[in-house]
């Protein structure tokens, strides 16, 4: 765990303003995930899409469903990131939990950015999260694009 | 779990049998070469098939490839010690005749011994020698060094016969009368034929479309999914003529089949022809098959920075193996994998089995991940394969069904 998380997790409480991270704690806020569409076969996306690249440092971006929706996430992503995406998964906080993953979210609160916690996690745990991730994500289906 | 190979295996001992005492029984055959024999070769066979215990019986043509091979280099070293003869002595083959009793434990290790012929006493000859040579030989290609000057060059064409069944994961260490030899390998081997010549043969099991069947020549042209971009000939007889015939479409390919024979490769690996044909049959699930192919072939165009600016080009040696990987794992009754490129250059393939989630992830470099989870327990499976066998892969794939 970092210096940073350990601040999210411990000192929220009385000191938020000096942490940039916020853990998240209702259950069933979904977290919608983006999919490149060439991590999609025969529409469902690969487990990797559900653990974090290196460029991402152990930290799997999300975007929080209390403060956007499925659908202007995936906008976000395409029209203001300029990414691609075959469109929004999503996974709930609980579910992350059950994978043995934290979620956070950034402050100033408001800002729908966030992530889910593979920071402390070697490649059998990330992938066995991812796998638990997966098939959560893949229940729901995809919610934006309907249909996807 | 569904019994997903067979094979049939010869019981290892531990310890050579004893000899049974000499009978004078009327001087059967059994009884004329019982107390007559002498260890001539242990060949301990480790790896792949031989680590299961027992000697699987389609190995036993290594036993007849390798008698073949001391014979062979037998004749050319009395030749050269004969320079006025033409040909060797009328009885020089069957003067030496190896049996096997006796397979020892450690994995599959055949003791070949000599029968003595009668009334002689077995010294350092040209059979002997010949097994010396041929244990120098490949003792100076794994090290890379020229081949003795002693070993005759004629004979090196008949390493193509011996090792012609070993797989990638398997040996073959040629221990003579001691404890420890050389170990002859398919690398081995190749290095081997190509001090010869241009080519080198070896066993080929991939799928393949017929396209042109001359029934007068008893010869084929098939492509084949692994190989080149072209058609290769092939040799017909009675028994694979049927078989092609139907699956011959006309003026196009037809449906594929899947194939089995001996190939003739040049020295950089290619295919150049198929020198025997010994099987086809027609794939059970061609469209899933197709849809493997297609969804191999999206993936094999991926440039540079294909996700977002983050992931390199296919590993081509990954993809291969993927490729040959994912279409026998279909014959195991294993539904069509989903199929995604890695950052890194990779093949990922997925499935979704019973409550778990399943991958196995073909590497650069030829290493072979593979992760099972269940998603309701979470406990989750990763195996270490000791080989990279087919069937051992889908035995890991099929645990989870």
């Amino acid at each position: 765990m970092t210096g940073d998380e350990e601040d999210a997790d411990t000192s929220a409480s009385t000191d938020e303003a000096q942490s940039p991270e916020e853990l998240l704690e209702d259950l069933a806020e979904l977290l919608f995930r983006q999919v490149h569409p060439k991590w999609i076969d025969d529409g469902s996306p690969t487990s990797q899409a559900f653990v974090p690249t290196k460029k991402d440092a152990g930290a799997l971006s999300i975007a929080r469903g209390s403060l956007t929706t499925a659908e202007r996430a995936f906008q976000h992503h395409t029209t203001v990131l300029n990414l691609e995406s075959a469109g929004s998964w999503a996974v709930t906080v609980g579910e992350a939990e059950t994978a043995g993953l934290r979620s956070f979210g950034e402050r100033p609160t408001g800002n729908p950015h966030g992530f889910i916690d593979f920071r402390e996690l070697g490649r059998k745990a990330s992938e066995r999260a991812g796998k638990i991730l997966l098939a959560r994500a893949r229940d729901r289906g995809c919610l934006h694009p309907a249909g996807e | 779990m569904p019994d997903t190979s067979w094979s049939l295996r010869l019981p290892v001992r531990g310890r050579p049998r004893t000899r049974r005492p000499r009978r004078d029984t009327g001087g059967s055959h059994n009884d004329r070469v019982d107390g007559t024999l002498e260890p001539f070769a242990r060949l301990r066979l480790t790896g792949g098939r031989f680590d299961d215990g027992g000697m699987p019986v389609a190995a036993l043509v290594e036993l007849a490839a390798y008698q073949d091979l001391v014979v062979g280099v037998a004749k050319e070293l009395y030749l050269t010690a004969h320079p006025d003869r033409q040909r060797v002595l009328r009885g020089f083959t069957d003067s030496f005749e190896l049996r096997l009793r006796t397979v020892e434990e450690g994995s599959a290790q055949p003791v070949l011994e000599r029968v003595k012929p009668s009334g002689t006493l077995l010294q350092h000859d040209e059979f002997v020698q010949a097994r010396e040579l041929i244990d120098q030989a490949v003792e100076a290609i794994v090290a890379k060094l020229p081949l003795p000057e002693s070993f005759p060059s004629d004979a090196l064409v008949l390493f193509n016969r011996f090792g012609q069944t070993l797989r990638p994961d398997e040996a073959i260490e040629l221990r003579g009368i001691g404890s420890s030899g050389p170990v002859y390998t398919r690398e081995v081997r190749r290095d081997l034929l190509l001090k010869y010549g241009n080519v080198y043969l070896e066993d080929v099991q991939d799928i393949g479309w017929v396209s042109e069947v001359d029934g007068d020549k008893m010869r084929c042209l098939i492509r084949l999914r692994l190989g080149p971009g072209t058609a290769v000939a092939a040799p017909l007889d009675e028994l694979t003529f049927p078989h092609v015939k139907d699956v011959l479409a006309p003026k196009h390919e037809g449906p594929p089949v899947r194939i089995s024979g001996v190939g003739v490769f040049d020295a950089d690996r290619r295919l150049l022809r198929l020198d025997a044909l010994h099987e086809v049959t027609p794939v059970d699930d061609a469209e899933a098959l197709d849809a493997l192919d297609q969804r191999l072939n999206e993936i094999a165009e991926l440039e540079e920075g294909w996700l977002d600016g983050e992931g390199v080009p296919l590993d081509p040696s990954a993809l291969q193996w993927a490729r040959r990987v994912l279409a026998d794992l279909m014959t195991f009754e294993i539904p069509r994998a989903r199929v995604f490129a890695t950052l890194d250059g990779g093949v990922q393939a997925e499935w979704s089995l019973e409550g778990q989630e399943v991958s196995i992830t073909f590497e650069p470099g030829g290493k072979l991940y593979a992760i099972a989870v269940n998603v309701a327990s979470g406990q989750a499976r990763e195996p270490v394969f000791t080989s990279s066998s087919v069937e051992e892969i889908a035995q890991f794939v099929l645990q989870a069904s």
